[in-house]
């Protein structure tokens, strides 16, 4: 044991009395260790010669019955030599009378400092708390790190071994990554010691309002650790790099051995009046064709193949049973290599190609996927309901002439350019909305978590509306045209109020600002 | 020796001690010891209570690069050092009849 950890374990076990006295016993202490150090007595001996902290906190309390400081009675029975003196017991009462008038004139101190003391209180506890979260985040945000880099690198190193007979170079270049990953843990999981003592120091600073040491020790098996770690980092990344540029010729495509993609053409003969494509994990593009027929172009992978399907006016494409069964998937990473699913999922795309000459519904429904449609316009109205459906995954319209549009994703964003139709109805959860060059008759947007942006809006009615997140841009027309109605929470608003117009403009948001122009365009 | 007598005798003893010379925590221990039993974990709260009562005052010195603190016997203590001496024919009284000597 050290003087200094003898003292902190007999800090630790003297508990809760006043910190003043804390410090005066160790002090005490120090000085004990000091003088017997000097005379040449050996750690060993002094620590024997003082007893263990726990003998140390006993003695102290029972030669006290409690704590010097909380003695309420100075002549309780064991100061018995003082307890017949008289005098002395008058001096106390006189001292004690003059310590409660101090308290009075203190407690009145305190009240009328009020204003004073209170904000820099407020001030000070701010600080502490600013702080000591930021602490905290950091050292959360670095054990998650730990956590990630660490699982991620042993997955990588396990799985990595059944692919051994199908693609060795795609399997060192996995166990390469593992190593990195392994080594970018052992770096970041350096670092959680040092911040948990940072805080562990914070605290005490402020608590004990006296410095203290939270200098890190180095220590060989820190320096061990470290360079470790720089070795599986570097020495992983070089191979798996050099691995990559030599037998997988650099292309990232060639990362999972899952055979060959082939371009799928599928003719669809629409036997109903209505198109319907529904999807899970697949980005859709709607396009023109070019002669007069309704075809589906898609990827697909000779060994994974998708269930297409064509019923009545709906057309389902689905991943094989992998992409859903836990086992399955992992028996396909065992022997196709981890970066496998994000490859395939890379070629998970679909260009739907209608003639411009069909005028009905086109319904587009996928789980996780980007959806677009761009290039219908005409002189006459060309589709009636245009309806695009996505729960992760943007949404992009351009030059499109339709009776109604409506546009729905969940967490994307969703952006309109050229839009001509009836109504338009865009509506995101967490994505921002970018309007542009919209003719309609009714344009609703509706986002909770985001912007909108307008450029050129023309419309009878337009609303927008978001929870979090600013509107801004430039509605066509003059402001006398429009009945405006702005709601702004928290933000600023350019817009007022006002009951006369033939159009109507409503315009709201709870957290952000609205800045709205007007402009006539021809 | 009775612990609750070995508590008063303490403080006197560390005063007649400081009363000599200025002290310092260590130094009080040794030369205390030849006539009574203490040791550092006791004395601490011997010189915390006689501190409290006023009957000595502490004050730091510098040795060997680091703070020694140092004890000062103070009047009050002086005064507590002569009471003590004054109840001398009284405890001896005590300890006639303790003993069974009276009569």
């Amino acid at each position: 044991m050290t003087k200094r950890k003898y003292l902190q374990k007999l800090k630790k076990k003297l508990g809760k009395i006043p910190a003043s006295e804390k410090a005066e016993i160790v002090e005490y202490y120090a000085e004990i260790i000091d003088e017997l150090y000097e005379r040449g007595k050996t750690t060993h001996e002094i620590f024997r010669t003082l007893g263990t902290p726990e003998q140390v906190v006993s003695d102290y309390f029972n030669e006290n019955e409690g704590p010097i400081i909380e003695r309420k009675h100075p002549h309780s029975k064991n100061f018995y030599l003082s307890s017949t003196d008289d005098n002395e017991q008058k001096k106390k009462t006189e001292t004690s009378n003059l310590h409660q008038k101090n308290k009075k004139i203190n407690i009145l101190l305190v009240i009328l400092l009020f204003p004073i003391w209170f904000p820099v209180f407020m001030l000070g506890f701010a600080l502490v708390l600013t702080v000591s979260i930021t602490i905290i985040a950091l050292l959360v945000a670095v054990v998650s790190i730990v956590i990630a880099c660490g699982f991620a690198g042993i997955y990588c190193f396990i799985v990595s071994f059944g692919l051994i007979p199908a693609h060795g170079a795609l399997a060192v270049i996995q166990i390469c990554a593992a190593f990195t990953l392994l080594g970018l843990a052992m770096l970041f999981g350096l670092l959680v010691k040092p911040l948990g003592k940072g805080i562990g120091g914070f605290f005490k600073l402020i608590l004990r309002k006296k410095s203290c040491s939270t200098g890190v020790t180095v220590k060989s098996k820190w320096v061990t650790v470290f360079i470790i770690g720089i070795i599986l980092i570097i020495g992983g990344g070089c191979t798996g790099v050099c691995t990559f540029q030599s037998a997988l010729g650099g292309d990232w495509h060639n990362l999972a051995v899952v055979g060959n993609f082939t371009e799928q053409t599928k003719v669809i003969a629409l036997n109903t009046e209505n198109l319907s494509f529904v999807a899970d994990n697949l980005q859709v593009e709607v396009l023109p064709s070019e002669d007069e027929e309704f075809r589906l172009v898609y990827f697909e992978n000779e060994e994974l193949k998708l269930n297409y399907v064509y019923e009545n006016g709906t057309i389902t494409i689905k991943n094989g049973a992998w992409s859903n069964n836990a086992w399955e998937y992992f028996r396909q990473t065992w022997q196709r290599g981890v970066m496998f699913s994000s490859v395939v999922s890379a070629y998970a795309r679909a260009k739907l190609y209608l003639p411009v000459s069909y005028k009905a519904d086109l319904t587009l429904k996928v789980d996780n996927g980007m959806l677009s449609i761009a290039d219908f316009t005409g002189e006459t109205v060309g589709l009636k309901n245009v309806n695009l459906t996505t729960n992760n995954g943007k949404i992009k319209v351009n030059n499109l002439k339709t009776e109604k549009l409506t546009v729905c994703s969940q967490n994307g964003y969703i952006a309109l350019d050229c839009v001509n139709a009836g109504i338009i109805e865009a509506k995101t959860n967490n994505g921002y909305l970018e309007l542009k060059n919209l003719v309609a008759n009714t344009v609703n947007g509706i986002t909770h978590n985001g912007a909108i942006t307008c450029e050129r809006i023309k419309g009878e009615i337009i609303e927008l509306s978001t929870n979090n997140g600013s509107i801004k841009g430039t509605i066509v027309g003059q402001e006398s045209d429009f009945k405006i109605s702005a709601k702004v929470n928290l933000g600023h608003c350019n817009l007022s109020n006002k009951e006369t117009g033939d159009k109507t403009l409503r315009v709201k948001t709870d957290n952000g600002a609205i800045n709205l122009s007007f402009a006539e365009v021809n | 020796m009775e612990i609750q007598m070995k508590k008063g005798l303490l403080d006197v003893c560390v005063l007649a001690l400081l009363r000599r010379r200025d002290s310092y925590g260590y130094q009080i221990v040794i030369e205390l010891s030849n006539v009574i039993e203490v040791s550092e974990s006791t004395l601490y709260p011997i010189l915390r209570r006689l501190e409290s009562a006023g009957q000595l005052v502490t004050y730091t010195r510098e040795h060997g690069g680091r703070l020694r603190r140092y004890y000062r016997i103070t009047r009050a203590g002086l005064d507590r050092l002569d009471r003590f001496n004054r109840e001398q024919r009284e405890i001896q009284k005590i300890y006639a009849f303790i003993q069974g000597e009276d009569e």
